[in-house]
């Protein structure tokens, strides 16, 4: 109650509960990883749009595991389809293939429409009286003798052989052809689109119509654990779920192992609730920022609350540990803690806050939010958690004292071996990264691939069973439909040998559709079908030609929606918007071809890869050259406000020392831990850079302040450091404890980077000081003496 | 198509009038012994192709001839001049007026007729048909009539029906497959002649031209 008699206190604590609650529930959770990535990379742009125009929110895929037989899928499918169609919201179920075979003779037409005018008038030269006339006789030869099933397929779908004349006259149209053969193999579905009636936008939506068609599985096909659900629904769905459990969890285990952590130390937990009371506070301010200046929380900024904790708890011990102790009253070491911590606080801040000007929007979400915290942090360990302490000042246990002072006469002792080693060590670490610096880091995306993620798992089931699995897929946009084929055509010469899938041959040429429906003769639908009847055949022989013929009928006549089904199709492979066109561009087997490095983006034309591999190609470049951009402005930062902490140029290069020699061991402890670093994880050497500044300042004042004395400086700081240290861990090692992959990665390589930092500033560091210090260093029993 | 024929020599159950499934089962047994004693086998044959849309039946006729273990030849007289001819897994086909083709036997879609005539000759069961057909095999007058019907679950593009007919000297006399879609394609084998020499040059390897 002694905070509340103070109305700054009261104003400042109910501003930040009310903010803190009201940002909590307006805040968005944003599930994409992409807008995590620089927008300015071409992939990144790629993906996006890709996303926006043509990957679709309406649709959910009920994929099957291919383990499953041709028979049990057919079966499972058949019994869903219709159940599936029932729920509230969907508007259509589909088989792979159904569509396209279903509008086929549509999307023959518009190929056939499309045709530069000679190759136009060749197809017509098929639908010719004579032509057709000749052809239909000819079917009983035909069908004799040796059969083919396929064949036989093909032939009662185009009996006038119309894909055959566009294969002959070698238009791209021609390619047709294999989206035929495609569609004849495609026996037994791999998996159902459901296509709703309205977008999923919302986490709330998405989660309600996947449960539904989960549950519709579920009873239609009791215990059935082969079918699975992807598609951008089912993703965003899956990981808000988990993400909200994942925060909870995570912060749940942090908060309980601290609380037993310090208990451990202090016998007490009375204070602990004050502690974690201000750091809900912090957390509040922290989530405060995201809200107001961003308006969302993404999923590298989850692990905000855990590096918060694990930061920012070190103020409060700090603080604690003074109050528990005898020097409680000394308003000198007071002055010089609080001064540490204002520093260590800015310090940390200002390296992260250097993160702003990255470009990875990701980083600098996080980083303002760390910030924030930071500064929060601070000040209430140094402002209202003093207030508690004073009030009932703690008691710290003799034993810690005694093992604090055991600990310095130890490192006093053995004080040679231990500076040798660590020097020896940090330079066979320097070689090793001088000699394999690419050991270090992984630059692909796998890991932030969930591969528990039963989305994930079924997008790759859906990948093994599509048959544009290999397909490489560009965006090409440009201000003509012409242009945009001519690039496309450039860049098929340039990665697949000129080779592009059926759907690219399917790109609209309006110019020559308005000249060929000049050429069309009209009436040729009804002459074709009297052609049929005469011949003996019927609407099993004649449905698809007619149907070609009356597509081009209307078209000529400048009907809408002359090609029915197939322009629903069509929408989802080129679009156009404000004199803008994009089509999708899919290359056969250059899926893991990276976009050509020169530029293929001619006047008006631009070419962007749908790619993860290449965007994994683009992230490592733009993160080295944010590195190389930053890295430098951040040791400013962290020099300038060194300096001003310290005062002395040759505490300042011990601040840097314990710096390098950290950081060279946790090299060390990567290695031997096999662990490497993921783009997420480069994120782990600014926060060691602000842990390693916060410890070697406090150790590095102490001893000013001792004149050298370790004892008197373990007495102070052993233990507040090796308790934060471990709170450290707790808070970063908790997302090892989440399903995401680059999120466990993090929480190893800073568990690694603390303990680097921890045994550098207690242990080298000090032993560093008293080796590069002039003047005399009081040791052993005078110590004991002046303690 | 005729790849399920050699599942009619695993009866799954009998209704009523059918054989007994020990029956059944003998006489998949002295099928299966007699096939792997053949080393040739040829017969004259007439194939019936009905189509739904079609007004008239299109028939061909011709002779076929096996060669133990994976050769197979098929002449047609009508219409003249076509073959099909299966060594190993290489499969080339003749069309009247058109190039000779080669196709692979096992991984193209016309490989499959000529791979389930070429099983039903050597004797081997075919693995997946049990999974997807429910066989009934009956006598009638000295003439087993085998019907493999296909399950409700089974594939799609699979046949419908698919009926031997096997004489009591154990020679296959006709196949009747019904498609997907109605319409039938029938074989009808005549003056077969096991187990006496063929011409190797009938399996000579063409060259295309």
């Amino acid at each position: 109650m002694l905070l509340l008699r103070s109305p700054l206190r009261v104003l400042v604590i109910a501003a930040l509960l009310l903010g803190g609650a009201w940002a909590a529930m307006t805040i968005r959770l944003e599930t994409e990883l992409l807008p995590l990535m620089p927008p300015q990379l071409p992939s990144v742009r790629g993906l996006e749009e890709f996303q926006r125009r043509f990957a679709s929110e309406r649709e959910v895929h009920v994929v099957a595991d291919p383990a499953m037989s041709d028979g049990e899928r057919a079966a499972a499918f058949r019994a869903l389809r219709p159940a599936l169609a029932e729920i509230q919201g969907i508007a259509t179920v589909v088989a792979p293939g159904e569509e396209f075979a279903a509008n086929f003779p549509e999307l023959s037409a518009w190929a056939v429409a499309n045709l530069p005018s000679e190759q136009f008038a060749k197809a017509m030269g098929v639908l010719s009286a004579e032509s057709a006339r000749q052809r239909l006789s000819t079917i009983p030869d035909v069908l004799s003798g040796a059969l083919d099933p396929e064949e036989l397929v093909r032939l009662q779908f185009d009996p006038l052989g119309v894909l055959e004349a566009l294969s002959a006259g070698g238009g791209g149209a021609g390619q047709m052809e294999d989206g035929f053969a495609h569609m004849m193999s495609a026996e037994t579905p791999h998996f159902l689109t459901l296509r709703t009636v309205e977008p999923l936008l919302k986490f709330e939506d998405c989660i309600r119509m996947t449960d539904a068609i989960r549950a519709v599985v579920a009873t239609m096909l009791p215990g059935e654990k082969r079918l699975l659900l992807t598609g951008r629904p089912a993703f965003t769905a899956e990981i808000s779920r988990q993400m909200r459990s994942d925060m909870a969890f995570m912060m749940s285990v942090a908060a309980v192992l601290v609380c037993a952590m310090f208990w451990a130390f202090y016998r007490t937990l009375r204070p602990l609730g004050w502690i974690l009371f201000f750091q809900a506070l912090a957390l509040l301010a922290g989530v405060i920022v995201a809200r107001v200046w961003f308006g969302s929380l993404n999923v590298i900024s989850m692990g905000f609350a855990s590096i918060l904790l694990g930061v920012s708890m070190d103020y409060s011990i700090l603080v604690y540990h003074h109050f528990a102790s005898a020097h409680r009253d000394d308003a000198l070491v007071w002055a010089r803690l609080r001064r540490g911590i204002w520093f260590s606080a800015a310090t940390t801040a200002a390296a992260f806050l250097v993160l702003t000007f990255s470009s990875f929007p990701g980083l600098r979400q996080l980083s303002a939010l760390v910030a924030a915290g930071l500064i929060t942090s601070a000040l209430f360990s140094t402002w209202m958690l003093r207030v508690v302490l004073t009030a009932r000042p703690p008691q710290s246990p003799p034993m810690l004292d005694r093992a604090a002072h055991k600990a310095a006469d130890l490192v006093h002792r053995w004080r040679r071996p231990l500076i040798t080693g660590a020097l020896l060590l940090a330079v066979l670490a320097g070689g090793l990264l001088w000699i394999q610096p690419g050991s270090f880091y992984t630059a692909g995306m796998r890991q932030f691939q969930p591969a528990e993620s039963a989305a994930y798992r079924a997008q790759e089931w859906l990948v093994r069973s599509s048959a544009g699995e290999g397909d490489g897929i560009y965006l090409v946009r440009a201000n003509s439909w012409a242009k945009v084929k001519a690039a496309a055509s450039q860049l098929a010469q340039r990665v697949s040998g000129g080779q592009m899938s059926t759907w690219t041959h399917l790109l609209p040429a309006p110019q020559n559709r308005a000249e060929n429906a000049r050429l069309w003769v009209p009436g040729t639908a009804e002459r074709l079908q009297a052609e049929f009847e005469t011949a003996g055949l019927s609407e099993e022989w004649s449905d698809p030609t007619l149907r070609l013929a009356l597509a081009l009928e209307r078209a000529a006549a400048g009907t809408t929606g002359a090609f029915g089904g197939a322009e629903a199709l069509l929408e989802t492979m080129a679009s156009e918007e404000n004199g803008i066109v994009t089509a999708i561009v899919r290359l056969p087997n250059a899926v893991e071809q990276s976009i050509p490095a020169e530029a293929l983006n001619d006047e008006g034309t631009e070419v962007l890869p749908v790619s993860w591999v290449s965007m994994s190609d683009e992230l490592t470049q733009m993160a080295r050259r944010d590195m190389e951009r930053l890295g430098g402005w951040m040791l400013l930062a962290l020099a300038v406000l060194c300096s001003l902490a310290q005062r002395s140029f040759r505490l300042v290069l011990l601040n840097f020392a314990a710096l390098i020699i950290a950081l060279l061991s946790l090299a060390l402890l990567l290695r031997a831990t096999g662990t490497t670093m993921s783009p997420l994880s480069l994120l782990s050497v600014p926060l060691l850079l602000g842990l390693v500044i916060d410890y070697s300042l406090h150790i590095l004042m102490a001893l000013e302040h001792t004149d050298g004395s370790l004892r008197q400086t373990y007495g102070h700081l052993a233990v507040p450091v090796v308790l934060t240290g471990l709170a450290s861990c707790i808070g970063f090692g908790a997302p090892i404890l989440t399903s995401q992959p680059a999120l466990r990665n993090f929480g190893v390589v800073m568990d690694l980077g603390i303990l680097s930092a921890v045994v550098t500033c207690l242990v080298v560091l000090p032993l560093l000081y008293r080796a590069t210090r002039t003047t005399r260093i009081i040791t052993g029993a005078q110590e004991t003496a002046t303690v | 198509m005729i790849r399920f024929v050699l599942v009619l020599l695993f009866p799954l159950g009998a209704m009523a009038g059918s054989l007994s499934p020990a029956k059944a089962d003998a006489l998949r047994a002295r099928f299966e012994a007699r096939q792997r004693e053949t080393r040739t086998w040829s017969a004259g044959f007439v194939q019936t192709l009905t189509m739904r849309g079609m007004r008239t039946p299109v028939v061909s006729e011709g002779t076929i001839t096996y060669r133990a273990p994976d050769s197979l030849r098929i002449d047609f007289q009508r219409p003249a001049g076509e073959f099909v001819l299966a060594v190993g897994d290489r499969l080339f086909i003749q069309k009247a007026g058109k190039k000779l083709v080669e196709k692979s036997l096992s991984n193209d879609t016309a490989g499959k007729p000529i791979q389930s005539l070429l099983g039903l000759l050597q004797g081997r069961p075919v693995e997946a048909a049990e999974d997807q057909y429910e066989t009934q095999v009956s006598d009638e007058n000295g003439t087993y009539l085998i019907v493999l019907t296909k399950k409700q679950d089974a594939g799609g593009r699979l046949p419908r029906r698919i009926t031997n007919v096997v004489s009591n000297d154990l020679s296959i006399r006709e196949v009747r497959v019904e498609m997907p879609k109605e319409g039938s394609l029938v074989y009808s084998f005549r003056e077969a002649v096991r187990n006496r020499g063929v011409e190797a040059e009938a399996f000579s390897l063409p060259i295309p031209k």
